[in-house]
């Protein structure tokens, strides 16, 4: 028994002693929770990946989260557009020095490829797809090997954005036998049947599907400052900086960077772990840290002195639809009443500690020149709401609401609806359901699975939902969301918001020239929005992240993925 | 001996193919599939990327590149007036709303051979014409016959695109679209009650999922696109020998344990451990693990271990040794909390199996004969209990493949339990259907195994089997 105490006693000390792994300066690692499924820059599915794609892969344009403006990235400028009657045109120069990984120049022509890839049939490209579907063919310069433009159909403001939004694909690694040469472009819109007994594409889509496009760190290698080096199933993704890089120190483009030696990515699935992680310095980045921990961390004072800790405004709001096909919330005084009882204040309060921003409506306050700040966030106001009630028609009596609707008596009840498994949304509808209680109006709430969710939403099959939505600050397209054209069945306005003004103020954002212009219709946008209260946007989240201070330059911003790993800087 | 294990191994065959079937069957009444979750629900945002007609078209390409299309068995039934379900996934919204519509009128399969004779007419005739479009009121009549849901107004259409025909094939399938619509005569009004079966041959994706497995091949993964047996044993690999080792470890400490307790003389042992058990066993693993590492590799209160899971990258290379210790190292909390979570059971189930045996006769007559204590438990009492222990080892074994979700994710083990979780939740159900099957074959595999240590711990069952 002594001898088992000793051995007990000397392994602690062992133990203590090797505490943790020493760690490289010059390496940044980060924090995967999900491993990408692929990296296949053509079907890759999560955030993760797509950080990842950002840092092997280029497109023409990008964000650069350091002011949070698209910038030209491959391309050596932003497109010359030109609107024609029933197309428009995109042209774009790729930059002189931008070269693959064997030297060779980025030219039209692998533009040409990626798009032949993009909307071929027969390939594992179903996820992208939708978003080039547009783009009906491409000119190539024949003077220029680095000129081309893009022929869209139609125009919408997402165009530019969207032609510069996809990675550049190498022909010479992708497609080494140019199987796809002789395809033409303008033929992949349409019917594409002929095409599926093509004896090239057949041959290329069996190696393109292959998971090696996906894996290989012998595919996928493309423009970026940052090549592959490992990736341990389940374990870690390694990238290590490219010797001698076209990127590095162009005049014109010093967002382009690839500063930190080696970048891991070490997958954790569970947040705890993660935290822990952290705590213990064996990471450097770590993203959406829980509220409540991020409020301890920053009591911490040795963890402080180790660690930065940043709160970006993010580009995500939760908002509460309301179904106004219903005879008894067609009425916006009875929408109204219903907005005055949602307690955004206790839900930031609650579900995010403080971690957030009420807002008027979908525009993010943090953009400053759409936000329109003359209107006050709804807020509890539960003298307002009964008034509001009352001239809508209901009753008050004994046990709730009640007013005669064709010829039925009816009760104001409402079935609140969110997906199942977020604390955000179940905390904002049980708040809700509390405030509703006290004027007497009673609310079920119901969490459902989000496929189940978005299909009965598609369906109007509804009647008060909390949700979120995302979106970036560059491009403000509210017709598919709000406009009456998208209000049936299917289509993504489903709480029916709508009136002949707020159609015409949407068609006219869209075609707005100047920020002036456009800035006075998202104002008003957003006062009819506010007006109407089927469409309520309660508030905007913040991101909360933590990075080491031995780094500089990192570039926090609330785009995701919220830091720039390949611009940090080694301080001193 | 032999005879009798070949024979049951040949009846596992049986029940690994039926529990196969059974999973890949309901794995597919689970609603949405994995494309339409990443492809139709991609477009939330004020940043639309894609119209919602390209999306739908990209998720029938899809739908019809990995065999999704195809019926899910033989045959199916259903009432006569609708459309069978699988059928629906290869149309828009708009053909589907006319099926259903065409169905309820005139039956099923009627509906659904217009259908297809009006998308083979379509077809001809953006071939015929692709570009060079002479006939927008063929574009009209098109769009009648994809729309109407009563048979005058298509017979009309059909007839002005086969009057209007300038190519002979068009011509002729537009007269095959006349002639499914004369196949069409309304149903009677309680035509809905009767069942129709619908015949599909071996154009369907049991059978082409059954060929394959006979193949030995366990399809593809719809999420990665690699083949579902190499994920597989990469997952078992990397959680194998955790398991083993928690296993050999629990195993040894129950038994000794138990024999511990069985002695007279460690009655206060046995008072103070019981309880103690009994209390590790009413933690919940997960709280468990959890307390592990926020006790045990917490900077704030002692960092022993480290927090996760299968090591960090290391630029140099390893020894064999160093690899080996680094493995040990980093196992440790995650073995430390497999063993906390089976001991409990193990040792009050093997403790009471050795209780029971110490009461016997036979027990007895050993102590008469003047045998030391532990000589009575170790080669009388233990020998006798054995039987009911390989039972609990044998439920064990499968859990070498089935791996261990808390401790997986807590740990950050990429083991098979998160595997089959994540399956589960995006629908991949090649890789579902693959982990059952795996899961299943150890299984009986471990009964197998079972039933050779009963006869090798029991003379008498060997004298029964042989």
């Amino acid at each position: 028994m002594r001898n088992f105490r000793l051995l007990v006693a000397s392994l602690f000390i062992v133990l203590s002693s090797c505490s943790q792994p020493e760690r490289a300066p010059e390496e940044v690692r980060v924090r995967l929770a999900v491993e990408p499924e692929t990296l296949s820059p053509v079907s890759y599915s999560d955030a993760g990946a797509l950080q990842i794609l950002n840092l092997l892969f280029q497109s023409l344009l990008s964000a650069d989260l350091a002011d949070n403006q698209i910038k030209p990235y491959l391309a050596a400028d932003l497109p010359q557009v030109e609107r024609l009657d029933s197309v428009s045109l995109f042209t774009y120069q790729i930059r002189e020095e931008a070269s693959w990984t064997n030297g060779s120049p980025v030219t039209a022509a692998d533009v040409a490829f990626t798009l032949k890839v993009l909307k071929a049939p027969l390939l594992n490209n179903e996820f992208l797809k939708p978003q080039v579907q547009f783009i009906q063919d491409i000119r190539l310069d024949s003077s220029n090997a680095k000129r081309f433009t893009f022929v869209c159909e139609g125009y919408s403001p997402e165009m530019e954005l969207l032609t510069g939004d996809f990675f550049i694909l190498p022909a010479y690694l992708f497609d080494p036998e140019a199987l796809l040469q002789p395809l033409e472009v303008a033929a992949l819109t349409g019917s594409l049947s002929e095409l599926e007994n093509n004896s090239d594409l057949k041959a290329f889509a069996a190696r393109f599907n292959s998971p090696a496009y996906g894996h290989s760190t012998r595919v996928l290698q493309g423009s970026g400052g940052y090549l592959l080096e490992s990736w341990e199933n389940g374990k870690y993704l390694t990238l290590k900086r490219k010797s001698d890089w076209w990127g590095n120190n162009l005049p014109d483009a010093p967002y382009l960077s690839a500063n930190p030696e080696r970048i891991s990515f070490q997958l954790i699935p569970d947040n705890t772990t993660a935290l822990m992680a952290l705590r213990s310095r064996q990471l450097d980045v770590l993203d959406n840290i829980e509220a409540a921990e991020f409020n301890e961390l920053r009591q911490e004072e040795d963890f402080l002195k180790e660690y930065a800790m940043y709160s970006p405004d993010a580009y995500e709001f939760i908002y509460a639809g309301i179904n106004t096909r219903l005879p008894k919330l067609s009425d916006k005084r009875t929408r109204q009443a219903i907005a005055h009882l949602l307690d955004v204040k206790s839900m930031i309060k609650v579900s995010q500690q403080n971690y957030a921003t009420p807002t008027v409506g979908p525009v993010p306050p943090s953009l400053k020149a759409y936000y329109n700040n003359k209107l006050t966030p709804y807020s509890l106001h539960q003298k307002k709401a009964m008034e509001l009630l009352s001239s809508a028609g209901w009753q008050r009596e004994q046990d709730g609401w009640f007013q005669e609707i064709n010829g039925n008596r009816e009760q104001l009840t409402l079935e609140v609806n969110y997906r199942a498994g977020s604390s955000n949304y179940e905390n904002a509808a049980i708040i809700f359901q509390q405030s509703a209680a006290a004027v007497g109006i009673p609310v079920q709430v119901q969490a459902m699975e989000n496929s189940l969710l978005s299909q009965n939403l598609k369906a109007h099959d509804f009647e008060m939902f909390f949700r979120s939505l995302s979106g970036n600050p560059f491009v403000l397209n509210f017709q598919p969301l709000l406009h009456s054209d998208f209000a049936g069945k299917g289509g993504r306005n489903v709480t029916g918001f709508g009136t002949p003004e707020s159609d015409n103020v949407l068609d006219a954002i869209n075609k707005a020239d100047t920020p002036e212009v456009k800035a006075k219709l998202l104002k008003r946008l957003q006062e009819i929005l506010y007006d109407e209260a089927a469409f309520i946007s309660l508030y905007y989240l913040k991101d909360r992240l933590a990075v080491h201070r031995r780094f500089g330059n990192v570039k926090v911003s609330g785009l995701k993925p919220n830091y720039d790993v390949s611009a940090f800087t080694l301080k001193e | 001996m032999g005879g009798y294990l070949l024979r049951r191994f040949l009846l596992a065959i049986p029940a690994l193919w039926a529990l196969a079937t059974v999973v890949f069957l309901l794995s597919r009444l689970l609603p949405g599939t994995y494309g339409s979750e990443r492809i139709l629900q991609s477009g939330t945002g004020y940043y639309s990327k894609g119209s919602e007609t390209d999306r739908q078209a990209a998720y029938l390409s899809y739908v019809k590149r990995t065999g999704q299309d195809m019926p899910l068995f033989y045959l199916s039934a259903g009432p006569a007036t609708h459309s069978p379900a699988e059928t629906a996934v290869s149309y828009t919204k708009q053909t589907q709303e006319q099926l259903t519509k065409l169905s309820w009128r005139y039956g099923a399969q009627n509906a659904k051979a217009y259908i297809q004779s009006v998308a083979a007419l379509k077809k001809q005739w953006q071939d015929s014409y692709h570009n060079a479009v002479p006939g927008n009121a063929v574009a009209v009549h098109l769009q009648t016959l994809q729309a109407a849901d009563n048979t005058e107004p298509l017979v009309d259409a059909a007839e002005e695109i086969r009057a209007a025909a300038g190519h002979p094939r068009l011509r002729r399938a537009a007269d095959n679209v006349l002639v499914r619509l004369q196949a069409m005569q309304p149903q009677g009004s309680l035509a809905f009650l009767l069942p129709a079966i619908s015949w599909h041959g071996s154009q369907n994706q049991y059978h082409q999922w059954l060929v394959q497995l006979l193949h030995g091949n366990l399809g593809n993964s719809y999420k990665s696109s690699r083949p579902v047996l190499e994920v597989l044993v990469e997952a078992v690999g990397n959680t194998w020998w955790l398991l083993i080792c928690s296993m050999v470890i629990t195993f040894f400490l129950a038994l000794e344990l138990s024999v511990l307790m069985a002695q007279k003389k460690e009655n206060r042992l046995r008072k103070v451990l019981l309880p103690l058990l009994f209390m590790l066993d009413s933690i919940p693993p997960f709280v468990l693990a959890l307390l592990l590492l926020v006790l045990l590799a917490n900077p704030n209160f002692i960092q022993l271990f480290p927090v996760f899971g299968m090591g960090y990258y290391m630029p140099q290379e390893l020894g064999l040794w160093q690899e080996l210790m680094q493995w040990a190292y980093f196992m440790a909390l995650p073995l430390l909390s497999l063993v906390l979570f089976n001991l409990p059971y193990l040792t009050s189930q093997i403790h009471s199996a050795i209780s029971a045996a110490m009461q016997s006769d036979f027990t007895r007559t050993a102590r008469a004969k003047g045998l030391a204590e532990s000589a009575v438990i170790r080669k009388h009492a233990l020998r006798n209990s054995l039987l009911p222990i390989i039972t609990i080892v044998s439920d064990f074994i499968p859990a070498l493949v089935t791996g261990t979700l808390i401790v997986e994710t807590v740990f950050a083990v990429p083991g098979v339990g998160r595997l089959l979780l994540d399956a589960v939740l995006s629908r991949d159900y090649p890789m579902l259907t693959g982990i059952v099957l795996i899961i299943a074959a150890f299984r009986i595999a471990a009964y197998l195994l079972a039933d050779m240590a009963y006869a090798w711990a029991d003379p008498r069952i060997r004298q029964r089997m042989t």
